[in-house]
């Protein structure tokens, strides 16, 4: 929101304007969604999206084309709710991920979340199993890495949080070098394109089905990351000076680092690896909210949710052909990594 | 606090729109009132669509399936997978160059089809199991359009056309072709040239003809069928391209070479053939000093690789001559008539004939 | 604090062992002022002081409109209300350091632990900050405060603990402790401790160290 009077040392606006702004926020998101449903190749004007919600709600009488309502409610509402969850999932995750490893320059790809979940995709496509199991594949390999990420940090005698990250990133180049072994031995006709695909984040083959296997543990996850927003500020400091002030940071970073850990392996699992968002969307919400998580936690999901709802709304509308949606973040998200160094090294 | 209670709206809106659908869905498959067909498809799912008229439009959810539409009746193809490259538009009829290209794989645009509201989509797989059965009712479900799947396996392509030829309404054309499969294919069957008289081929692609597709692949499949000998036998044997290296030729040594150039880098397979006859390093393998390469014919499709269709029945004949001419006994060119007459509607001038093999 | 384990003895609070305390507990008694506080993260001063709350409700729970009134309070206390919504890395040394009392403060425990709360502060706040430990100390909080000058326990202290390189060379009220014999073996420097009274007639203690008298040259004075 605004800064008081531009002044730079001068904080942002009262709690009762944050709290507002992010209801503002939260509304844009609800109108974006119901227009957003009238986006896509076959066209909808917004009343004829109104027209069949409200023909299947029971309340619209008048005609509406059967194509309309497949659209509306096969093709692209489970797509939108996707764009909306994973979103809100990848950029929550992110900002309890940057206040964990008290590093703005994190993303929830760290801890080898994404890299995990691509291996298992891999795997399963590549194996001709059934679509679904390419999303439970994920989930599973997904999580198993940050497990076996934590239990190496836990040998080590550095930082937790050095030692994590390490760990994570090692696994990392391990599932990736995995991946490409795939790619390699891949069908080219089918496995390999789908592979691709998939590692490029697409929302393309989400169905009511597939959200139904992650809404539970994102729904979990934001709980758990919701309730403990506050605490959140407690674990960017340094763990002594926490203890001192009577916090658990030890049983608290296990909690957000599970809960967020199981909202990206649950946003990845659905839609394939999207990258940046969960890196960025957490310092836009820090450029308007402050650093206090109170406000960054609902900030950064609405805005991520929101932000993604557009990018698959371009996806899907901007060529005849499907575009990956880590296609789109990228061009967005690269230079505003690079204006946003620009901006540290300005300041300092 | 305000807060908790924003976030558990929005929470429960995400659900209650998640079990909304749930409900019901718009049922339609069929029409309210007119004839309905009832079909088991080849991955043994129950079918239901309304008995096809004559300007019906068919939907193909992959490349191969829309080749198989357009040799029963191009009338009635809604539409391409991908926009057709110089060489298919040499031999398919210039009135469907310009169909609407509907994407394929994780491309393919659900909603152009929405619009286009076709008949029913053909799905072709060369495996029907529980993966291509959960791929194709997804593919139905969010279209709301029926899909038929069909087997992509050579051996199964009659039945592939009788069943299609129901769902069409174009049993009489479809019977033609599947006759004309069964009788290639049995022609082939019935031949079983003995181990040690097999010819040891090596089917190259690619610009440097170093990629081939091993024994067991589906783009080996052909040379299986007529019983060549495939010396390339690997142990990674999903992959339908695997680089080899020179090395391994020459240690192989086959007797026959075929050659399938590199489409996309506008190499054809003749040129590739010749381009192996002149490079002193193939010198030495017995089937470039013997002159036995060929470069496989490719136009509108290829005849012995992929698309995985019945292309590939002229290619099973073409490959019979030249390994074992005896044996076979097809009469090459009339068969290239023939086939081309029937699949691809077009009547071929010897001129044509001699140029499919140049190309 | 509990961070390091007695290589010999025990540390009690209030006859409890400080090891068998639960951590949070721990916070409702005891409040650690750090030097310096220099998060990765930029918070208002209001935020950081609200943190000092965290022992008083759970990890699942915000701060409730009770943490909020305290907060208020500490913040009006230290003279803090202006300067609450500015950034706490924009404010002047002194005014950290006042932040980081009024957070001990909202977290109401009854010993207030600083490590050399003045260190870094020009000569102004450092005073500033001393008057009000004086303060709290009056309120009945207690102090326990490390620090390199030898002049501030005689202002403000009860007792003195003055060690060098672990050793403990007293332990008792200042007059008792900071004598020059002490003083010097613990500084190394000649000091003499001088009684006087200040403009308001108050006794106060100073400590004086000793010039060398130049060599060659009696007495100037």
């Amino acid at each position: 929101m605004k800064r008081g009077a531009g002044h730079p040392s001068t904080g942002p606006a009262g709690p009762g304007r944050r709290f507002a702004a992010i209801a503002l926020i939260g509304a844009a998101l609800l109108l974006a969604a119901v227009l957003s449903l009238g986006v896509g190749y076959y066209a909808l004007t917004p009343l004829q999206v109104v027209q069949a919600i409200g023909s299947r709600l029971g309340l619209y009488h008048g005609e509406v084309l059967p194509q309309a309502l497949t659209v509306v409610f096969r093709s692209r509402m489970p797509r939108i709710i996707a764009s909306v969850l994973i979103g809100g999932a990848l950029s929550v995750s992110g900002a309890a991920y940057q206040g964990m490893f008290k590093n703005p320059l994190v993303a929830p790809e760290i801890l080898g979340v994404a890299a995990g979940a691509g291996l298992g995709a891999s795997i399963a496509i590549a194996g001709g199993f059934p679509y679904y199991m390419t999303q439970v594949f994920a989930f599973v390999f997904g999580l198993a890495v940050v497990l076996i990420a934590y239990l190496i940090s836990g040998r080590t005698t550095q930082l937790p949080t050095v030692s994590l990250v390490l760990a994570g990133v090692m696994l990392k180049t391990l599932c990736t070098s995995a991946i490409s072994m795939i790619k390699y031995v891949a069908d080219p006709t089918d496995a390999l394109p789908a592979i691709t695909f998939w590692l490029m984040g697409s929302l393309n083959k989400v169905t009511w089905d597939s959200l139904r296997f992650s809404l539970p543990m994102m729904a979990a996850g934001f709980l758990v990351l919701h309730l403990m927003r506050w605490r959140i500020n407690l674990l960017t400091l340094d763990d002594e000076e926490a203890i001192s002030l009577g916090a658990n940071p030890r049983r608290d970073r296990i909690m957000v680092v599970v809960a967020a850990t199981v909202l990206s392996a649950a946003a990845v699992c659905l839609g394939g690896i999207i990258e940046w968002v969960g890196f960025m969307i957490p310092h836009i919400a820090r450029m308007l909210f402050g650093s206090e998580y109170k406000y960054i936690v609902p900030a950064s999901t609405l805005l991520g949710a929101l932000f993604l709802l557009a990018a698959d709304g371009l996806a899907r509308s901007l060529l005849v052909m499907e575009l990956p949606l880590s296609v789109l973040t990228s061009f967005v998200g690269a230079p505003f990594f690079i204006f946003l160094i620009l901006r540290r090294t300005g300041r300092g | 606090m305000k807060r908790s209670l924003c976030t558990l709206a929005v929470l429960l809106c995400m659900v209650a729109l998640v079990l909304l659908p749930a409900c019901s869905g718009p049922a339609q498959s069929g029409g309210e009132d007119g004839d309905q067909l009832e079909l088991v498809d080849m991955a043994g799912r129950s079918v239901v669509l309304q008995a096809p008229g004559a300007d019906i439009k068919v939907g193909s959810t992959s490349p191969v399936a829309a080749y198989l539409i357009y040799t029963v009746n191009p009338d009635k193809l809604l539409g391409w997978n991908y926009a057709l490259n110089d060489l298919e538009r040499s031999h398919i009829l210039p009135a469907y160059h310009d169909l609407t290209v509907y994407g394929m794989g994780e491309g393919l645009n659900s909603e152009a089809i929405i619009a286009a509201a076709p008949h029913f989509n053909l799905y072709i797989s060369d495996k029907l199991d529980e993966a291509a059965v959960a791929d194709a009712d997804q593919l139905q479900q969010s279209m709301d359009i029926p899909v038929l799947v069909v087997s992509g396996k050579l051996k199964d392509t009659a039945e592939a056309y009788r069943l299609l030829g129901r769902a069409m309404g174009e049993e009489q054309k479809a019977e033609e072709l599947a006759a004309y499969a069964e009788r290639i294919l049995s022609s082939v069957d019935a031949v079983d040239i003995p181990a040690e008289e097999r010819v040891r081929i090596y089917y190259g692609n690619g610009p440097l003809s170093l990629e081939t597709a091993p024994q067991g692949s589906t783009s080996s499949q052909v040379i299986d069928m007529v019983d060549g000998d495939n010396v390339a036998k690997l142990e990674l044997g999903s992959g339908n391209r695997i680089e080899i290296s020179l090395e391994q030729v020459l240690s192989w040594d086959p007797e026959v070479i075929v050659v399938n150039g590199e489409p996309k880098q506008g190499l054809s397979g003749n040129s590739a053939a010749e381009q192996l006859l002149a490079d002193p390093g193939w010198a030495d393998v017995s089937a470039i000093q013997n002159g036995r390469v060929y470069g496989s014919p490719k136009a509108p499709f290829s005849w012995i690789d992929r698309p995985t269709g019945p292309n590939r029945l002229i290619g099973l004949v073409w490959l019979a001559e030249i390994l074992y001419p005896e044996a076979y006994g097809f009469d090459l060119d009339q068969e290239v008539n023939s086939f081309y007459q029937l699949f691809y509607h077009e009547t071929l001038t010897d001129e044509q004939r001699n140029g499919l093999y140049l190309d | 604090m509990g961070f390091l384990t007695p290589s010999a003895g025990s540390v009690t609070l209030g006859g409890e062992e400080i090891d068998r305390i639960p951590k949070r507990q721990l916070a409702h008694r005891i409040a650690y002022i750090p030097q310096r506080h220099t998060p990765v993260f930029t918070y208002t001063v209001r935020e950081v002081v609200t943190m000092g709350r965290a022992s008083h409700f759970g990890a699942f729970s915000s701060p409730r409109g009770v943490d909020h009134a305290e907060v208020e309070c500490a913040l009006a206390r230290l003279g803090l209300s202006e300067s609450a919504d500015r950034m706490f890395a924009q404010l002047s040394g002194g005014q950290q350091q006042l932040a980081l009392i009024a957070r001990a403060i909202v977290q109401q425990a009854g010993l207030l632990l600083m490590d050399e709360p003045t260190a870094s502060l020009d000569y102004h706040n450092a005073m500033q900050v001393l008057e009000l430990v004086g303060e709290l100390a009056q309120d009945g909080y207690g102090v326990l405060l490390s620090t390199h000058s030898p002049e501030h326990p005689f202002a403000y202290a009860d007792r003195v603990l003055l060690m060098k390189q672990g050793r403990v060379l007293g332990f008792d009220t200042p007059e008792q402790t900071l004598t020059s014999e002490n003083l010097l073996s613990a500084y190394g420097v000649d000091m003499d401790i001088v009684t006087m009274r200040d403009r308001h007639g108050a006794q106060r203690r100073i400590c004086l160290p000793v010039r060398r008298a130049p060599a060659g040259e009696g007495e100037v004075w």
